[in-house]
């Protein structure tokens, strides 16, 4: 139970506020990491970590207001399912329908990888750096697909604490589509590969909807992320993310 | 009643399951245990088949019902060799059972109980609910000493949901994450009825709670909180009450009629617990408890169990210090070892434990439960067991 938090945590990771306009290496990165923004949505989606020889997906429901408040529901898998997660500032409670009990949860649990999960505690808080903790380069254009692509590098600002040697990012120049993105280490070796693809219209927003994550030289191993559904910019007050709605969510 | 459970797994959940309006979902487990006990001669094998039944009706956007069936089905030597083993798996209520002896046979007795079914209404800050339900107001994670109406046994590993009281709750928030309540447990005298009023505010990063109430004819007071110091879980509560009358029945539940009783202290009782956890990166999680018992025994604390139970405490000795500590062996295997140490008496238990995911909904847990102490010692005499557990939830 105590893990479950960073895997819903990434199903909803790429969600966040703000707008943007010209064509700079950095513009072009925030246009593509606006996609995902909003100040608010509601979104179905499922995380499954695949490992050579099994595979387990995890499934939510979630609301969330920018950039305090989150409420999640697991919809699977039946053990787990109507588990709900409150998030307030930096405050987290659970409410275990089993027991009809709310936990407070320390802030030591919260950040732990959902069954070796391949996004880790940076792929969840990178969303608040990509755009200003990089120096931003465009190297080249390539074809991801059918689609024409801007290929960019990162590179982190010293003073940043970024985890990441370099990072390269495939971003489609119709629609500003993170389409592929790699982080290399300190040493200039590849750690590992993010994909987008089934790119979909959702929201009103065309984005990919399903989410790779590859780690380098582990055949059979990646962590998939497949987005159901999202709607952005919904009513919802910080009153909504309450411990009365935490019991009623389904 | 056995009508009642019979229409209730005839029910067409598939298709019911298709309304939004309706949702069900439950477990299979089989429980293997081999047990040997000090006061019992030979091994005891058993098998244990559990089935459960949750389901949710939601009528009207205000209105949701709730119905959880448990069923066991047992066959082994403990049925015919542990006394009273039908009494001790039967939940006991004050007014309606809802429960039913399916068979109970030489090596072999089957029980169902429904132990949730109540009807919750809740519009706008306002939440009212009856019927058989968990008040869970603790916050400490093995012992709840707040946990006014249904005290429960860390122990009972195989009961997660743990029993339900017959209650009326009234329930008013007063803000996103905080509310004050009242409940009430009717009983039959005014003993047996519990009734207090709780109120939990958010500050500081903290939830505080407060309670008042009645419960076995006594005043009690408490409070409780949970947070964090740094990173870590940071949690406690304690309960002060009237010290009790000695109940007139007391002496028969103790194994010597002149023995000493918990309630000879004229003083008032305190219960408290301190409560920390931490979760390193790596997935090893630790947790800390003590629970102190102002009127528990330092020594033969084993003879008071029944009284610490008819008393709602959580355990008859002085002092209980609980420690465990888990780690992810693998994202499929999970290792957890937990041990209770009374520092009174030297006994203790230790159960290590070990979960493995087969797959999606199938889990497969071994449990080791062993005890060591003196005759009468708190954990003495509980002897010694191994289970194997196979889950599957749907």
């Amino acid at each position: 139970m105590r893990t479950l938090y960073s895997a819903v945590l990434c199903i909803c990771l790429l969600l966040s506020a703000s707008q943007s306009y010209a064509k700079t290496p950095k513009d072009i990165v925030k246009k593509a990491n606006d996609l995902w923004h909003g100040k608010s949505s509601i979104s179905e989606g499922s995380m499954t970590v695949i490992r050579p020889g099994w595979s387990r997906t995890i499934s939510t429901k979630s609301w969330m207001l920018e950039p305090d408040y989150a409420m999640i529901l697991i919809t699977g898998p039946a053990k787990d399912k109507g588990t709900v997660t409150l998030k307030r500032k930096n405050e987290i409670w659970n409410w275990i329908p089993a027991v009809q009990r709310v936990i407070k949860i320390p802030p030591s649990m919260m950040l732990q990888p959902w069954m070796g999960s391949d996004f880790t505690n940076d792929d969840l808080v990178r969303e608040s750096s990509i755009v200003d903790d990089y120096t931003h380069s465009l190297i080249g254009e390539e074809k991801i697909g059918n689609y024409d692509c801007y290929k960019i590098k990162l590179v982190p600002k010293p003073e940043a604490g970024v985890v990441w040697g370099k990072v390269l990012m495939w971003i489609s120049k119709k629609g500003y589509l993170e389409l592929k993105t790699e982080f290399y280490d300190e040493d200039g070796s590849l750690v590992k590969s993010m994909i987008g693809n089934k790119i979909k219209t959702m929201g009103g927003r065309t984005i990919p909807t399903h989410l790779e994550m590859i780690p380098a030289n582990k055949p059979g191993k990646k962590t998939v992320l497949d987005y159901k559904s999202i709607t952005f910019n919904v009513k919802i007050k910080p009153s909504f993310f309450s411990e009365r709605n935490m019991k009623r969510a389904r | 009643m056995k009508k009642l459970i019979l229409i209730f797994f005839m029910l067409p959940l598939p298709l019911l399951a298709q309304l939004s309006s309706f949702s069900a979902n439950g477990y299979v487990k089989y429980l293997f245990s081999t047990s040997k006990f000090p006061f019992v001669n030979e091994r005891l094998n058993d098998h244990l088949v559990h089935a459960r039944l949750n389901t949710r009706w939601y009528p009207a956007e205000p209105i949701t019902a709730a119905v959880e069936v448990r069923m066991r089905a047992y066959y082994g030597d403990s049925v015919n060799k542990m006394p009273n083993f039908l009494d001790q798996i039967k939940s006991h209520h004050e007014y309606i059972q809802l429960d039913d002896v399916l068979w109970d046979r030489n090596k072999s007795i089957g029980y169902a109980q429904v132990d949730r079914v109540w009807l919750n209404y809740s519009q706008n800050s306002w939440e009212a609910t009856l019927g058989r339900q968990r008040i869970a107001w603790g916050t400490a994670l093995v012992w709840n000493v707040i946990d006014l109406f249904n005290p429960q046994s860390i122990l009972d590993f195989d009961y997660e949901e743990k029993p339900g009281a017959d209650a009326i709750r009234i329930q008013y928030y007063t803000g996103a994450v905080s509310k004050v309540e009242l409940a009430v447990k009717p009983g039959k005298t005014e003993k047996r009825t519990i009734a207090a009023a709780h109120f939990s505010i958010n500050a500081f990063e903290y939830d505080f709670h407060g309670i008042a109430g009645i419960r076995n004819d006594r005043w009690i007071l408490g409070g409780a909180w949970a947070g964090a110091i740094h990173k870590a879980g940071f949690r406690g509560e304690f309960l002060v009450s009237e010290a009790p009358e000695p109940l007139p029945t007391l002496s028969s539940y103790s194994i010597f009629p002149n023995a000493p009783s918990l309630f000879q202290n004229k003083k008032p009782v305190i219960g408290a617990v301190l409560s920390g956890d931490y979760t390193f990166s790596n997935s090893l999680y630790i947790l800390t408890e003590v629970l102190f018992n102002s009127n528990g025994k330092i020594k033969n604390a084993g003879l008071f169990y029944s009284q610490a139970l008819q008393a709602g405490m959580l355990s008859p000795s002085r002092w209980s210090l609980f420690q465990e500590i888990s780690y992810d062996i693998t994202p499929l295997l999970r290792g957890s070892f937990y041990a209770i140490f009374n520092p009174n008496d030297k006994s203790s238990v230790i159960v290590p434990q070990l979960t493995w995911s087969i797959a999606t909904n199938l889990d497969l847990t071994l449990i080791g439960f062993f005890t060591s102490g003196k005759h009468f010692s708190e954990w003495g005499d509980f002897g010694n067991s191994v289970f194997g557990r196979v889950k599957y939830s749907f």
